[in-house]
């Protein structure tokens, strides 16, 4: 397609500027279009106006078959909300389920990137698409064994502390908790509902 | 109205020399086989019958979801199978055609092919995929439009001048939507980095590091001193409009966009260090080289 729009380009070295083709003014046109779209999709990530909106709802078949479009991925570096902050997927707050990998790889990206999405679902109240995409990360670990499971085992998804986070970042209760239920190898997950503001007096002994 | 356009249109074609290309076409292609054997790492546990991943566990998640339809444009022939084998000769065809690229071989068709590798597999990882994923897409897809430059590994009198170096009006197109991409990623960053709190409290730098597990140099505790961060986090914010006005910089003095492409370089290596994004940042660092040939007026454009 480039050679179509540029073959007829003339006299590679002349300073002087040429009626062009209408090949090549098509072709500008439609870099001009692709700018624009890729520009609207990079500055909509913060918060999207109507106009882009409803121009990416236009514009989000090329950019997605493409993968030129940013699709509500922060281009900003950092902004310090808790939503940076690590994600992790233990059972019974010590074991990690999602294997190793290294620092700042993309491996680890991903992994993020997938976390962040049960994380996004939790906070949706999406128990059931959470248990979707965790049951196969279950599947493929010692939790589907009867004889290596532990007693009344537990799935947390939780976020892991940074300098930034203050001490009730530090204390909010897992994004999700479910219990994992081991029925001869079949495997299902109940989610535990986050504990709620009550009237009730809780904690006291009588004596 | 026509003219103003045809001078728009005369930017855009105006020819710049093949090698310049050629170099961006040998670190993008560098980028790329990184990319790929870093998916490779990961690809038995994503991919598979057994994957967390696999096109079946997508399809039942999609299907529960109701988001099939914002999935649709995602095309990629992976979807087709769960053979984990398939995905780990994708990734090494990837960094093969990755690396003819490098090189300069095959043609022009294997940039197309390169594009296409990276956008068919970034479109199977659906919300595995991340920024870094649409950066490389889209400044593969700006070297797609010129003609090969073959790296001279063995004869350097190539790398001089002659005919391997000639004036071409695709390459000139090429480096320029490089630019421009460039451009509006980096303006993009800077003016939403400015809706974040930490970028004026002086604490972006730390933001950055702060995911310490997720980071591969654990910088937080060399970032405590507020001299450290505060220089940091100002030097972060400044030099990427400054980089950018001085690397677009028109004028017979050839050495301020160098100085401009140096500073966006230095730019996206303190990035890349505090916040390990080491493939968005080495794609970047391609893409902003090729404003300093971008922004050359037409006027100081070396002669056929």
């Amino acid at each position: 397609m480039a050679r179509l729009a540029f073959q007829n380009s003339g006299d590679h070295g002349s300073r002087v500027v040429r009626t062009m083709t209408w090949k090549q003014r098509g072709f500008v046109l439609f870099i001009m279009g692709h700018l624009f779209l890729v520009a609207t999709s990079l500055l909509s990530t913060v918060s999207p106006s109507g106009w882009m909106s409803q121009i990416l709802a236009v514009g989000n078949p090329y950019l997605r078959a493409t993968h030129f479009g940013v699709d509500a991925r922060p281009v900003y570096l950092a902004h310090g909300n808790p939503n940076e902050q690590p994600l992790r997927l233990r059972v019974n707050d010590d074991e990690e389920l999602l294997p190793n990998t290294i620092a700042g790889a993309g491996s680890d990206d991903r992994q993020q990137r997938w976390l962040a999405t049960v994380g996004l679902l939790a906070e949706q109240e999406q128990p059931s698409l959470v248990a979707e995409l965790v049951m196969p990360v279950l599947q493929r670990t010692q939790w589907q064994r009867p004889s290596d499971a532990i007693q009344d085992p537990m799935v947390r998804l939780i976020r892991e502390p940074t300098i930034l986070s203050d001490v009730l970042d530090d204390q909010a209760p897992p994004l999700y908790e479910a219990k994992i239920i081991n029925n001869q190898g079949e495997i299902a997950v109940v989610r535990l509902l986050p504990p709620r503001l009550t009237a009730t007096a809780i904690g006291g002994t009588s004596q | 109205m026509m003219q103003a356009f045809d001078r728009l249109v005369a930017w855009w074609v105006s020819p710049l020399r093949i090698s310049t290309i050629g170099l961006i076409r040998f670190a993008l292609g560098l980028v790329t086989v990184f990319y790929f054997s870093d998916a490779l790492t990961d690809v038995s546990f994503w991919f598979g019958v057994e994957g967390v991943h696999s096109s079946q566990n997508v399809a039942e998640f999609l299907q529960r979801s109701g988001l099939q339809d914002a999935a649709a444009a995602s095309i990629s022939p992976l979807f087709l199978t769960d053979s984990l084998w398939v995905y780990q000769t994708y990734c090494l065809l990837g960094i093969a055609i990755a690396t003819a690229m490098m090189l300069g071989r095959g043609g022009q068709w294997i940039c197309v092919a390169a594009w296409l590798s990276v956008v068919l597999w970034s479109n199977r990882l659906l919300w595995l995929a991340g920024l870094t994923e649409t950066i490389l897409s889209l400044s593969l897809f700006a070297t797609c439009f010129a003609p090969t430059w073959k790296v001279p590994l063995w004869n350097r009198r190539n790398l001089i001048a002659g005919e391997a170096d000639a004036l071409s009006p695709a390459t000139g197109f090429s480096i320029r939507l490089l630019a421009v991409q460039a451009t509006l990623i980096g303006l993009a960053t800077w003016l939403s980095m400015l809706a974040g709190e930490v970028w004026w409290n002086g604490t972006g730098a730390v933001a950055l590091a702060a995911p310490e597990s997720a980071r591969s140099l654990g910088l937080v505790d060399s970032l405590r001193s507020p001299w450290i961060h505060e220089i940091l986090t100002l030097a972060i914010v400044v030099t990427l409009p400054l980089g950018l006005s001085l690397a677009w910089r028109s004028g017979p003095d050839h050495s301020v966009r160098r100085y401009g492409v140096a500073i966006l370089n230095g730019w996206a290596v303190l990035i890349a260090v505090l916040g390990s994004h080491w493939i968005y940042s080495g794609t970047l660092v391609c893409a902003f080289t090729a404003i300093q040939w971008a922004a050359t007026p037409r006027e100081l454009m070396p002669n056929d």
